[in-house]
């Protein structure tokens, strides 16, 4: 089966998704809402990437507070066992809360403090062009992350640089960590905000992997212009006492909760 | 050391072609040439310091070791974060340069005056300091970080530098003796522009009190070895930053067993915050830094211990 299959991916995302709630669950960790809306789009960014088998594209969790995604997505693909997982946030592992650079995995920064990473991926984009190399540099951000100016300064330029080669993930859950981004910084329709800079920008569902790994490589054929996927999402996705609750993004799961959530998600 | 410093890298830049040049929309009449020769690695990202900071820990990550440009406070302290995230724990080898030390940028006001700034890169473990006082410790220092490749602040001062003040740092640029002897009883210390000044306030400070002065250049703020402080008796700090701060933590840790030590005092800057406008030498005279001001505290502060 291809690895970007979409019915494939599927498998993988209800597997991902049950290792994020037992690790949340085991260390007591918080951001599982976050966890659950961007495990599609950062599986689908993976499984993409690996799919075309380019040595230096990378992927960047610039929202780190989804680091357990991240890692739960590299064990459905096989890069880590579940054993190393499972030591998630425990004292000696290397993945914790937030994302730990870790060359092995392909992490190139560590993030954590949101509006980093996007402006990492540009300057690698940057040296790409210089260096002659064709890879592609895909940056998943969180909405709420978008309040970040620093977020817009890379935006301003890989618009003017037509940095064709960089993607932007946008995992739209509409929930930041205090409430609706509605209600504390509306900063919708994202579309034409990154459109106005220079982008190509479309609205994507953002658990649909047929139309994320579609989306993904038009995005990869527009070579004139950074492209931006705007991921419309759901916090808490799969569990349905955790969606859209903003709770959940501090809250990890108790065992009765674990429970009720693995057995949910079957 | 505008003119000097691009001279150099350009220079090379000519034989080191991962050199990357990324300036925030600074350095107007002094880039130029840089950018015509090496087009393909120089950009201006505009005035966005925290993106330029970052761009630069991703273009390291490509093999490459750029400079990012921009005058005093902007690219350390504007994009602190991102120099403390993405740059030093990382350790990517960029670095980081500041034009306009201290007061240098006089009339442009307090935003333009950077006080705090070594104290702030000191706080950041793993990054290298250096501030050169001469043209040839300029030229000692770039060739050395070619080398070094690590996270590095250069902080320079907005005037042309002296070519040397009678000496020359060793390879390591450690601590070195540029007026006076091994055997004077007080010893002055400092880096960038300041030593140059401290020259002249150790003359003064001689014929007033008869006792011999030296003066010791710091091109490497981080320094290893003390050895040269052993003989002194009497030791100052001075620099332009706020009262102990700057790297006074630091100075006074690796002079703190010397035997024949008798007492180590930081030279700073009193209350910041007091509105001074004028060009930076009228400034500079509020603050007690000008020659004669320097002096003046100096002599107060060994007049006690002597």
């Amino acid at each position: 089966m291809h690895l970007s299959d979409p019915r494939h991916l599927e498998t993988l995302a209800r597997k991902a998704r049950s290792l994020i709630l037992r690790c949340s669950s085991k260390s007591r960790s918080s951001h599982v809402g976050g966890n659950l809306s961007s495990i599609d789009l950062i599986l689908a960014s993976l499984a993409w990437m690996e799919s075309k088998g380019k040595q230096g594209n990378r992927f960047h969790l610039s929202k780190g507070h989804s680091a357990l995604a991240f890692y739960a997505a590299k064990c459905v693909l096989g890069e880590l066992t579940e054993e190393q997982l499972m030591n998630y946030g425990s004292e000696g592992s290397p993945f914790g809360a937030h994302l730990n650079s870790n060359k092995s995995l392909g992490v190139e920064l560590g993030t954590g403090s949101l509006g980093h990473a996007l402006a990492f991926a540009l300057g690698r984009q940057i040296g790409a062009r210089t260096l002659d190399e064709d890879a592609v540099d895909i940056v998943c951000i969180s909405d709420g992350e978008l309040n970040e100016g620093s977020i817009w300064e890379a935006i301003q330029l890989a618009g003017h640089l037509k940095t064709g080669n960089l993607v932007v993930t946008v995992d739209n859950n509409r929930l930041q960590a205090m409430g609706a981004t509605k209600k504390i910084l509306d900063l919708e329709p994202l579309q034409p905000k990154f459109e106005a800079f220079g982008w190509n920008a479309v609205n994507v569902d953002g658990h649909d992997f047929e139309e994320l790994i579609l989306q993904l490589e038009l995005a990869n054929q527009t070579r004139h212009m950074p492209s931006a996927l705007i991921c419309n999402t759901v916090k808490g996705k799969g569990v349905s006492f955790m969606e859209n609750q903003v709770s959940w993004h501090y809250r990890p799961p108790g065992a009765e909760d674990l429970e009720k959530a693995l057995r949910d998600l079957a | 050391m505008k003119k000097q410093f691009f001279d150099i890298l350009v220079e090379l830049a000519r034989s080191d072609e991962r050199v990357f040049l990324v300036v925030g929309d600074v350095g107007f009449g002094a880039v130029e040439g840089f950018a015509t020769e090496f087009p393909d690695r120089f950009l201006n990202v505009g005035v966005a310091e925290q993106n330029m900071a970052t761009i630069a820990a991703g273009l390291a990550s490509m093999g490459y070791s750029p400079f990012i440009y921009s005058i005093a406070n902007f690219p350390l302290l504007r994009a602190f974060e991102q120099v403390r995230n993405d740059i030093v724990h990382e350790n990517f080898p960029v670095t980081i340069v500041s034009i306009g030390t201290g007061f240098d940028y006089g009339n442009l006001g307090y935003s333009h005056h950077s006080l705090e700034d070594i104290g702030a890169a000191f706080a950041l473990q793993g990054l290298q300091v250096y501030s050169p006082a001469t043209q040839l410790e300029l030229e000692d220092t770039v060739e050395h970080l070619s080398n070094l490749r690590a996270p590095t602040y250069l902080r320079l001062s907005k005037f042309e530098a002296p070519h040397d003040l009678g000496g020359r740092p060793k390879e390591d640029l450690e601590p070195y003796l540029i007026r006076g002897h091994a055997d004077c009883v007080i010893g002055l210390a400092s880096y960038g522009s300041l030593v140059s000044k401290l020259t002249r306030v150790a003359g003064l400070i001689e014929s007033s009190i008869g006792v011999d002065v030296g003066v010791i250049s710091l091109p490497k703020l981080r320094f290893v070895t003390s050895d040269i402080f052993t003989t002194f008796r009497h030791i100052f700090l001075v620099e332009e930053q706020t009262q102990n701060s700057g790297m006074a933590g630091h100075f006074f840790g690796s002079l703190n067993r010397i035997e024949h030590l008798r007492s180590i005092h930081h030279v700073g800057l009193g209350d910041v915050h007091r509105e001074s406008n004028g060009n930076e030498e009228e400034i500079r005279a509020q603050h007690g830094f000008s020659i004669a001001g320097l002096a003046e505290r100096i002599e107060r502060l060994i007049s006690a211990e002597l």
